[in-house]
């Protein structure tokens, strides 16, 4: 459901996962990436052909915002944080998740 | 409405990005660059080759000029890009359909000249400042008098005012004078003059062609330095060009001047509106024109054309120039009471007044117009989108929002509005010149000069006029089109009823428009026809002449003695009938206000009358009727018994009803007692519904040594008046070849003259009525045609199953009765409503009147028949077997 035949994830739940990594601070693309590997434990992975144009399509829909900061080892990469809005959103997104997820298991679990 | 916001927001956060479009595109590579560095070295970390690494980050990402392009996608699809694609779209779809897109073109461009038109004319008569340099800080000054009148501040006001008023950084004294008989070398003609102030050349920025302008010092002295400034215009006709035409002296009426200069190309004075001013003088010589005063204290002679200091506002001068009311007075009228002074900004054109029920009535038309036009278009592209719907259909599966779909709509909208604009501004520069050119030649035929140039708030309106309609006619269109539902299209590919219920409701908003205008265009011409059948003269066949002795320089004695001359030898030229004359003013007019003390005695006052000397003959020269008594004869000279004619209104003030007692009565007017010898009807030309003045006749020669011998001839002739003038003209330059003869002309066209608004608004209405019938018969005609291209497989089963050919054609006008019917209806309770707004243009008949109305719903209701029939026809005359072929 997450992920369709080919490991891409589907446009919706990659943004809410993109939200939610940035619910705790801003991070670059790259920081985005290793965030979500990390806290499922690997089983979600996001395709790098699929992110960024998500977080411009994000940005677009004004739920974060972009700027350009150093890293601590001192390169350059554009930051994405959290908008007031983009919070919202997440909670939305999230609560929709939510119920589509427990009306797939109620189903699943019928005998 | 947030997600609205949101996007809107979003996209506004996008524009910076998309203007600095290498910058931006510059900062994608480096944020991808930055991954793929972070991405290899990860797997550098885990003991990969660091070439293999980056490698095998470029592969992750499966093509970095692929991702990249995806990336980009994200950021152009809101903003510029798109936008230039869909203007792109939209003119390949408008040249794929050239005869669609040219009636749509032509038909918002009617519309759209009509507010053109309307507007330029607003825009000459009120808005526009003189076409000089900082035109638009001039304001006029001067007294206002109760009843709308105003009066000039005269020259030393004006010298108060350069004194005493710092918001005015100067002040021109202007005046101008009346038609003036210039002589050069064996040439005479009549030009108009002005007297102004010297600094009016240098604060209106006019600087010579050639030659100069009069100094200061020429401006000092009363009547001392007879210099003139000519008109550009008047050096290109009269003296061809000829540069030795500066130091040449010429006659003007009876004082000979030096031509110092030739003013700037194209300045006519700053009278806009007026007669275009030829030549001109030093204030000082003002003397010329009959004035006692010019520079002496009290002097109402001479305009205050002022011009505001650069920090000062109108507010400032206004202040200023109040507080000095009383002094300005005195110095116009000797005494110091209070008259109200008024600054105006010098916009527009004088007399404006006069044209501004004109323009209100040529605004009510455009809107009109222009509301049809709309709907029209409206209704056109509705009836096209049905056409369309299977591309929408197409583009609406493919992932087009309706919100895209919309913006594409209308952004061919725009461009065909903006088209129509184009082409609506041309036509209507040519329209506004057309309308103005009815006014040009004045009762007199003397030419005015309007400033008609395209200017910046024209276009401008132009442009916003056309954005405006475009949302009108295109948002309608738009919304329906694009809320097809792809699936029932795509597998049906019929279009839903709705269309065709929209489209009549639009023709039938149309008809309602047009009634509107069929029927004040049916009350002005009636009121035209009662005018001209309540006239009480014949002005066929009769020519006008008007002699001025007074600008020959002739004394009044000899006026006289003349005028007895030339009427004998106008009476011998073969072809003349009759031969009338009246001192000072138009035969058929009252010019002069109604003010002379009437009564039945030697000093009292009954009432208030126009007063006027006319000679032996006069009533039966213009075939005026007389309703009880006599008219003067050769018998009634000097010294014989003062005798009076007056009007039935008079008549009846003055003795009750019947008009035949007012005969053998005393009365009094003009200082004179005379005994009643007629009574004529109110046979004066009115174009109004004011009442009648009352006027008084007395003989001329009764009293033929008063006034200046200004007096206008008419020659009653058995052919053509035109063509007998020249000879008219020879008759009375054989008593005095230098006597100045102005106004020659058929007396017809100055009576038409004086109905030129009425003429042009019967014109303007006929014209519009009669372009928005054919906008509606052609509307319904597509509607109706529409309807019998989509039921034609209906027809066919009916035709196939017995029904008779006029009974299809019957189902099918009965879809026209009912919006035309409806529309009828509402534009005659609309017209029943507004034509009262027409007001001063009606005379002899009511706002609400039945006959204009009947006729024109009448009109409206045969053209919708016939424009419905021809379709339905051709639905009759379908062949079952090939219709139950088409889908």
């Amino acid at each position: 459901m997450a992920t369709d035949k080919r490991g891409d994830m589907v446009q919706g739940t990659l943004d809410m996962l993109i939200l939610k990594a940035l619910s705790l601070e801003p991070m670059h693309g790259w920081g985005i990436t290793e965030r979500i590997g990390q806290w499922s434990n690997s089983v979600l992975e996001v395709n790098q052909g699929s992110l960024y144009p998500a977080l411009y399509r994000l940005k677009r829909q004004g739920w974060i915002t972009s700027s350009w900061k150093r890293t601590e080892n001192n390169r350059q990469a554009r930051y994405y944080a959290l908008t007031a809005d983009g919070r919202r959103q997440l909670a939305e997104e999230h609560r929709a998740w939510t119920r589509v997820a427990r009306a797939i298991d109620f189903l699943m679990e019928m005998s | 409405m947030r997600t609205w916001w949101r996007r809107l927001v979003g996209a506004w956060r996008l524009l910076p990005g998309l203007v600095r479009r290498r910058a931006e595109e510059r900062e994608i590579r480096d944020e991808m660059q930055f991954h793929l560095d972070m991405y290899a070295q990860k797997r550098i970390a885990l003991g990969v080759e660091p070439a293999d690494a980056r490698r095998d980050a470029r592969v992750a990402f499966g093509g970095v000029e692929r991702w990249r392009e995806d990336a980009r996608d994200q950021v152009r699809s809101a903003g510029l890009d798109s936008i230039v694609r869909d203007v792109r779209y939209a003119l390949r779809g408008i040249a794929r359909h050239k005869a669609f897109s040219g009636a749509a073109i032509v038909t918002l461009a009617l519309g759209l000249a009509a507010a053109g038109t309307a507007f330029t004319m607003v825009d000459s008569l009120f808005l526009r400042p003189l076409p000089v340099r900082d035109g638009n800080r001039l304001v006029h000054v001067y007294f206002q008098r109760p009843g709308g009148r105003t009066r000039p501040v005269g020259l030393p006001a004006v010298e108060l005012l350069r004194r005493r008023v710092p918001a005015f950084d100067a002040v021109i004294a202007e005046e101008e004078t009346d038609v003036l008989q210039v002589r050069v070398g064996d040439v005479v003609s009549q030009r108009f003059g002005a007297f102004v102030s010297a600094n009016e050349w240098n604060t209106l920025g006019i600087h010579p062609l050639l030659g100069r302008v009069f100094t200061v010092q020429e401006d000092s002295v009363p009547d001392r330095d007879a210099v003139a400034v000519i008109s550009a215009a008047y050096w290109h006709t009269q003296f061809g060009d000829d540069p030795r035409v500066i130091g040449e002296h010429v006659r003007v009426g009876v004082r000979d001047v030096e031509i110092i200069g030739i003013a700037a190309e194209g300045f006519q004075g700053t009278n806009v509106g007026g007669a275009p001013v030829d030549i001109w003088m030093p204030f000082m010589m003002a003397r010329m024109k009959g004035f006692s005063c010019v520079n002496v204290a009290p002097c109402p002679a001479g305009n205050a054309l002022a011009q505001l200091a650069p920090n000062a506002t109108l507010e400032h001068a206004r202040a200023q120039v109040g507080a000095l009311s009383r002094e300005l007075s005195a110095l116009a009228y000797g005494d110091d009471s209070a008259r109200t002074i008024a600054v105006m900004p010098a916009t527009g054109i004088s007399g404006r007044v006069e044209y501004s029920a004109l323009a209100r009535l040529l605004s009510g038309v455009a809107i009109v117009m222009l509301l049809i036009a709309c709907t029209n278009l409206s209704a056109l592209l509705i009836g096209r989108g049905v056409a369309r719907e299977r591309e929408m259909a197409l583009r609406i599966s493919l992932g087009a929002g309706r919100t895209r779909l919309v913006r594409q709509l209308m952004t061919e909208g725009l461009i065909v509005g903006l088209a129509g604009g184009a082409l609506g501004t041309a036509v209507a520069s040519a329209a506004a010149r057309g309308v103005m050119g009815f006014f040009a030649a004045d009762d007199e035929g003397f030419q005015h000069f309007f400033n008609l140039s395209l200017d910046w708030r024209v276009v401008g309106f132009m442009a916003a006029a056309s954005v405006v309609a475009t949302v009108m006619f295109s948002l309608l269109p738009a919304l329906t089109v694009s809320s097809v539902d792809p699936v029932e299209v795509l597998k049906r590919g019929i279009g839903a009823a709705p269309r065709a219920r929209l489209r009549l409701v639009l023709t039938a908003a149309q008809v309602a428009l047009a009634t509107v205008l069929l029927s004040a265009s049916g009350l002005l011409v009636r009121s035209y026809d009662a005018l001209m059948r309540g006239q009480h003269f014949d002005a066929r066949h009769v020519a006008l002449l008007r002699v001025r002795p007074d600008l020959a320089g002739v004394t009044p004695d000899r006026a006289a003695r003349e005028l007895g001359q030339m009427v004998e030898h106008l009476q011998s030229v073969p072809g003349v009938e009759a031969v009338a004359y009246r001192r000072c003013c138009g035969l058929l007019w009252s010019h002069t206000p109604a003010d002379n003390p009437v009564g039945l005695g030697a000093t009292d006052t009954v009432a208030a009358a126009e007063v006027q000397f006319i000679s032996p003959g006069f009533f039966s020269a213009l075939k005026i009727p007389l309703h009880a008594g006599r008219e003067f004869t050769a018998g009634d000279r000097a010294g014989g018994p003062n005798v009076a004619v007056v009007s039935e209104t008079l008549a009846r003030r003055l003795w009750g009803r019947g008009s035949s007692t007012a005969v053998g009565r005393q009365i009094r007017a003009d200082r004179v007692v005379a005994r009643v010898v007629g009574v004529v009807p109110d046979y004066q030309v009115r174009t109004s519904i004011e009442s009648p003045p009352a006027a008084v006749f007395l003989p001329y020669w009764q009293h033929a040594t008063e006034g200046d011998g200004d007096t206008r001839l008419a020659v009653r002739v058995t052919g053509d008046p035109a063509r007998a003038i020249p000879a008219l003209r020879a008759a009375i330059a054989g008593v005095d070849p230098a006597m100045l003869v102005t106004e020659s002309m058929p007396m017809r066209d100055q009576v038409d003259a004086s109905f030129v608004q009425l003429r042009l608004g019967d014109a303007v209405l006929g014209v519009a009525g009669g372009l928005s019938l054919v906008l509606c018969a052609l509307g319904l005609y597509g509607v109706i045609a529409f309807l019998v291209a989509r039921h034609t497989r209906e027809i066919g089963i009916r035709v196939a199953l017995g029904a008779t050919a006029p009974a299809v054609v019957r189902h099918f006008l009965g879809a026209a009765v009912r919006p035309v019917a409806i529309g009828v209806v509402v534009g005659l309770i609309v017209a029943a409503m507004t034509t009262r707004l027409l007001g001063a243009w009606l005379v002899g008949v009511s706002a609400r009147d039945l006959v204009s109305f009947a006729v024109a719903s009448g009109v409206v209701v045969a053209s919708a028949l016939v424009a419905s029939y021809v379709p339905a026809r051709r639905a009759a005359r379908v062949d079952p077997a090939t219709a139950l072929r088409t889908d």
